[in-house]
């Protein structure tokens, strides 16, 4: 299963956003996608998961067309988002989240389980009295204990504690390790330094620059493109 | 029979002490709608129309030829009113064969042009512009709401038309090119009113109308014969179009101890009222009925169990018994099929309004506004309605009939006023 | 006394009435952000559904739940044909159920002519308790309807498909992102909110006219229950029924019908200024 786009326009409404966008994601590798602000990289996960149409190019999971494909079909077909805001039904509880992201009651314990002793056993609690950080865990947990083989992470480690970004960190490799493809869109170059396999920078809609896990000075050139 | 008819109505037309025909035209077409000799045909057609109709008085009028004189109809076939279209629209077609088969307008066939206001003002002055401007319509008769009236009249007004409102309405129009021939309250009231405060030994009464001016101005009226004739109201109550919910006014009328209820509501409202009284204990068994609207289809559907003994004030109901209107409606009928929208008061005076119209045409041997209208003062007839005439005040003196709904759902007239005159007044 | 409790039982009767047949709109609105301005038109549906089941000599309560089923497959087909295609888009389907108000109106009246119609009352008469007499049936509408309204709620608050359609209300795009086929949960939102105006149609059916225009008299109230009562919160109907009945029966109990009337508008617009119309918020 192999994740694709193909010269993706998208934006909001009569403003563009991408313009033109190619990059795919395959089993087996995480790809970081880094850019600053308003790079477009949230609207790029959005037009991914089906939540905004795509003005032009094309989308293809595992070599079908899935452009103008519904999300709930795009996630029955294997894709899966965490976003970075309004990642989980705030009013209801967590249980409930859980339950609407496909995970039977019989599952909730391992899911919760999945960033220690942090979210255990909070079943019955309302989603939106959790912590920013908890919330983030909850919906990166949701996403990653789903069978989907591509996911879509976005800003994942936004809020957490240092020892549960570790968390996250060993959970991607190991959806790696499974054969699932990961986009993991990061601002904060460590995590992605540390697990990405490859690179692609977002700047203004377009892609500026791509890079491979490995190459010399792409820590410092990645760098160069976030700061101000 | 319907050319006796006619034939009758225009005979009546220049009758003896109602000098209202001055012109000299009233000897011209002393027999009109009298028929021509020979069918004219186009070649030598010369001959002016008004002399035509007035030269040999046969037994069979000719058939009419020429350029017709059209009648429009401003009537209501879609949205609430809409519910009393067909019965005008049935009529329309009687208009045409009955005035036709006697021989015409001064000679001229007749068509009718029919246009609908959708119960809207709005729709009903763009109606009358059609009439006016498109089909080029000799005169307009109306049954509508006086909402779209008051909306229509301008344009008939500066375009010089005739314009007869030929349905029940509230009274007090006056204009210089119309006619109000539909009952207003004061005849539906005046003599009523005592009439069935004897009958029922009731005196007191509650008013319950739907909240506009025909209501309004009903009870107005209905007041002052209430008092006169030693009644006292006890409650009056308006309630929006529309209403559905009657529960709180069923309670006021029965702690009002009103002895007599006058209904004053209109469609689904008058349904709604009655079906729910009922329950409440104070339907037409309790406390008696008196209404001035209620018609066939609405009494139909509150089924006789609800309205058995109510009885209702109209200028025409179809059960009225004199052999012209027995002819008349059993031809209804048959035309238009047993379970054709019935025949009732408002397509009645259309069909009258008509016959009128034509009798006044025939009388003034032109369809000028000015000479027309003069023609129509004074005017009377006699149709399957009973006997009727134009007043001074360019209304109607007619019959007013009391129909009693009896348990198997029909109505039985059980009283009738003959020539009653309206209290209106209007010189323009 | 005795008049204290029968306008308590009349105001009662007229919630119980509001409720039901605001239920439908309160859901359509609240789960799927659409304006539906043929509500009333599914009522008078309702209604002649009761009409035809009385004329082939069944019945009135069967009526109840054909009416149901009727006005389901109807919302369902129309959820699919029209509303589906463009209920991203508010103002369109503001148009597009007007458009289709007048259809049905329009269809009915072929079917039907324009002549009013009606069902006897299956219970007629007056039943005594707590000392007054009130009619039997309005009784039964109080209670039936109170069922129809707290049962559907029930299932939109406490099931598996409540949740999944509380979800698309809550957050749409995340409900999409989750999966969840919201296409499936607008079908059923709309079938359930037609079904409910049906039910409501059949109810009230004994205690009026039938006609193909009398739903365009049920609109207003059932929007002023809806807009009382809080646009997103699917209880919000009883509440606002509640609100709407006792201003009301209180004003016509104090002075008459027709300043209840301007009261109910009122309040309409002193609520339309307490509350915006949460459009952007229904459909992000």
């Amino acid at each position: 299963m192999r994740f694709e786009a193909h010269g993706l326009r998208s934006g909001y409404g009569s403003v563009p956003v991408l313009h033109g966008v190619s990059f795919c994601v395959a089993q087996g590798e995480i790809v970081a996608l880094v850019g600053r602000n308003g790079a477009g990289k949230t609207t790029l996960v959005r037009t991914m998961i089906g939540l905004l149409r795509a003005t032009g190019g094309q989308l293809r999971l595992g070599g079908a067309d899935i452009t103008r494909v519904p999300p709930s079909r795009r996630v029955r077909a294997g894709l899966r988002a965490a976003f970075q805001e309004r990642s989980l039904f705030s009013q209801f509880s967590v249980g409930d989240n859980l339950r609407l992201s496909g995970h039977p009651p019989a599952e909730h314990g391992r899911v919760l389980g999945m960033f220690g002793e942090s979210l255990a056993g909070r079943e019955a609690q309302r989603a939106g009295t959790l912590s920013g950080g908890e919330q983030k865990m909850l919906a990166a947990a949701s996403a990653l204990a789903s069978t989907a083989s591509i996911l879509l992470m976005d800003e994942p480690t936004e809020g957490l504690q240092p020892s549960n970004v570790g968390l996250l960190g060993d959970a991607l490799a190991l959806a790696r390790q499974q054969g699932r493809g990961v986009l993991l869109v990061e601002q904060h170059l460590a995590l992605a330094l540390r697990l990405a396999d490859r690179f692609v920078v977002l700047e203004k809609g377009e892609i500026v620059d791509t890079g491979t896990a490995g190459e010399a000075g792409l820590g410092d050139r990645l760098s160069g493109r976030l700061a101000l | 029979m319907m050319a006796l008819l006619l034939g009758m109505a225009a005979a009546c037309a220049t009758s003896d002490d109602e000098p209202a025909v001055a012109e000299p035209a009233a000897t011209e077409a002393e027999a009109a709608p009298a028929p021509v000799d020979e069918p004219t045909d186009d070649g030598d057609a010369a001959p002016e129309p008004t002399e035509a109709p007035a030269t040999t008085a046969a037994d069979e009028p000719a058939e009419p030829s020429g350029e017709p004189v059209r009648i429009g109809i401003l009537f209501s076939n879609s949205g609430p009113a809409g519910i009393f279209g067909q019965p005008t629209a049935n009529i329309a077609e009687f208009i045409e064969e009955d005035i036709n088969a006697a021989g015409g307008i001064n000679g001229r066939p007749v068509e009718t042009y029919l246009a609908d206001d959708a119960t809207d003002p709005a729709v009903g002055r763009q109606a009358m512009e059609q009439l006016i401007e498109s089909d080029g319509v000799d005169v307009v008769l109306g049954t509508h709401s006086s909402a779209t009236r008051e909306a229509a009249e301008p344009l008939a007004e500066d375009a010089g038309v005739l314009y007869i409102y030929a349905a029940l309405y509230e009274g007090g129009e006056c204009s210089p090119v119309m006619f109000n021939t539909g009952e207003v309250p004061s005849q539906q009231l005046a003599p009523v009113i005592p009439w069935m405060m004897d009958e029922t030994g009731g005196s007191t009464w509650f008013l319950l109308g739907n909240d506009y001016v025909w209501p309004r101005r009903s009870f107005e009226l209905a007041r002052q014969y209430i008092e006169a004739a030693g009644g006292e109201v006890v409650g009056e109550e308006y309630v929006p179009l529309g209403t559905q919910d009657f529960s709180s006014v069923a309670q006021q009328i029965a702690g009002s101890g009103a002895d007599l209820i006058f209904p004053a509501l209109v469609g689904g409202d008058a349904i709604a009222f009655e079906t729910q009284a009922v329950d409440f204990g104070i339907g037409q068994s309790a406390i008696p009925r008196l209404a001035n609207i209620y018609e066939e289809n609405v009494l139909g559907v509150m089924g006789p169990s609800v309205t058995a003994g109510m009885r209702v004030t109209l200028g025409y109901f179809k059960e009225v018994d004199n052999p012209a209107n027995n002819a008349f409606v059993a031809r209804y009928f048959e035309q238009f099929g047993a379970d054709a929208p019935p025949h009732m008061t408002f397509s009645s005076h259309i069909y009258d309004a008509a016959l009128l119209y034509a009798a006044a045409a025939n009388a003034a041997g032109t369809t000028d506004t000015a000479a027309v209208a003069a023609a129509l003062e004074g005017l009377s007839l006699s149709t399957p309605t009973g006997d009727i005439s134009i007043t001074g005040s360019r209304h109607l003196a007619q019959p007013i009939y009391v129909a009693e709904i009896q348990s198997d759902g029909s109505q039985l007239i059980v009283q009738s006023f003959p020539a009653v005159e309206p209290d209106e007044t209007c010189s323009p | 006394m005795d008049a204290l409790t029968l306008e308590l039982l009349n105001g009662l009767s007229l919630f119980a009435t509001l409720a039901i047949v605001a239920l439908g709109l309160g859901i359509v609105f609240g789960l799927m952000g659409i304006i539906n301005l043929a509500h009333g038109e599914f009522v008078m549906i309702g209604a002649y559904v009761a009409y035809v089941t009385h004329a082939n000599g069944l019945s009135h309560w069967l009526s109840l739940p054909l009416a149901a089923v009727v006005l389901f497959v109807l919302g369902a087909c129309i959820e699919v044909g029209l509303i589906r295609r463009i209920h991203r888009r508010p103002e369109v389907t503001i148009l597009a159920t007007f458009g289709l108000s007048i259809c049905l109106r329009q269809a009915v009246e072929l079917i039907f002519t324009k002549d009013f119609r009606g069902v006897p009352n299956p219970v007629p008469g007056a039943t005594r308790a707590l000392g007054v007499l009130f009619p039997t049936y309005r009784y039964v509408l109080i209670g039936i309807a109170v069922v129809v309204v707290v049962v559907t709620l029930l299932a939109f608050t406490r099931s598996r498909f409540g949740l999944t359609v509380r979800a698309i209300v809550a957050d749409r795009d995340l409900a999409d992102a989750c999966g969840v086929r919201t296409g499936i949960a607008n079908f059923c939102a709309f079938g359930i909110g037609a079904a409910t105006a049906g039910i409501a149609g059949a109810l009230v059916a004994p205690l009026g006219a039938i006609e193909p225009q009398a739903g365009l008299a049920y609109l207003p109230g059932a929007f002023l229950v809806v807009i009382v009562g809080g646009f997103n919160r699917l209880w919000g109907v009883i509440a606002g029924a509640l609100v709407v009945a006792a201003v009301q029966t209180g004003v016509i109990h104090f002075y008459d019908a027709v300043w209840a009337q301007i009261a109910s508008l009122a309040l309409a617009v002193l609520m339309l200024q307490l509350r915006r119309v949460p459009v952007e918020a229904a459909n992000p």
